[in-house]
């Protein structure tokens, strides 16, 4: 049986170690919760992250997704999703960097139940300025 | 036994979150959506190469690869696929920056009717970095 896929996204604004929400659809709307009736089991994550503007210098960060939601048969679950670094040599830098880099694809077991999922990242580490987080997640009936 | 085909968007000058159908093919001409051959039941994986095809600004985006049509089982599926991310430092710029952009690979396992029309689209989130440019490869079987 296929899965099927449902993704979201959102600009991580708040502070380190902070969760908030992510539940923007690709298109701008705000679906929110995932639901999960009809769905046993959540057997792929697909995810990536990048910076959505200046990005401060001398920083690192890992990022972790939260799943919470009454759909979840055992309560809340955290995923690691990647990381953001920055160094910078001198108070006036005139160099520039770009990068570009796959989603990673993880393989899981979370048992569902009929209810909804509520996805939230947060990051460790010094503010980056404003990270953007998107998350797929593959779905089994 | 694997088929495998590939769309384009051309340059994506739409704005953030908006939907950029791929309906190039390879020659760069509009063709039709591809119609899934009579032997096929799944999508197995995506590989997609997005860029940036002009002149940026201090921006990051993810993509996302969206697939529909009549020969899709469970409806709409979406997936992110890839981020980039430029940056600067705080001087007046004298750098250049470059990267051998390596194409996403990510499996899938989507079910899929034969003889039926397959659509793929894309998005990026975050701020917009001006024109992109993706291109977006299924395997099926």
């Amino acid at each position: 049986m296929g899965l099927k896929y449902v993704t979201r996204h959102d600009s991580m604004t708040q502070a380190t170690n902070t969760f908030a929400a992510v539940d923007t659809a690709s298109d701008g709307t705000s679906p929110g919760r995932i639901g999960t009736s009809g769905y046993r089991r959540i057997r792929q994550i697909i995810s990536t992250v990048t910076i959505d503007g200046a990005h401060s210098i001398d920083t690192g960060n890992a990022f972790v997704v939260r799943l919470t939601g009454t759909g979840l048969v055992h309560d809340s679950q955290e995923i690691l999703v990647g990381g953001l670094m920055a160094q910078d040599q001198g108070a006036a830098s005139t160099a520039s960097y770009m990068a570009s880099r796959p989603a990673t694809s993880k393989y899981v077991d979370i048992p569902l139940k009929s209810g909804d999922i509520f996805l939230t990242a947060a990051f460790n580490g010094t503010d980056p300025g404003t990270p953007f987080v998107s998350i797929t997640l593959g779905l089994e009936k | 036994m694997g088929y495998y085909f590939t769309r384009s968007s051309g340059a994506i000058t739409a704005a953030t979150t908006t939907r950029a159908a791929m309906t190039l093919d390879s020659e760069g001409n509009t063709v039709a959506p591809y119609m899934s051959p009579p032997d096929v039941r799944k999508i197995t994986s995506l590989t997609t190469v997005f860029v940036v095809d002009a002149a940026w600004t201090e921006t990051g985006n993810n993509f996302v690869v969206e697939i529909r049509g009549d020969a899709l089982v469970d409806g709409v599926q979406e997936i992110v696929v890839s981020s980039v991310l430029y940056n600067e430092g705080a001087g007046t710029l004298q750098s250049f920056a470059g990267d051998l952009v390596v194409q996403a690979v990510i499996p899938v396992d989507i079910d899929i009717k034969p003889n039926a029309p397959i659509e793929i689209a894309a998005y990026y989130v975050g701020a917009d970095a001006g024109t992109q440019f993706g291109k977006v490869g299924l395997e099926l079987e």
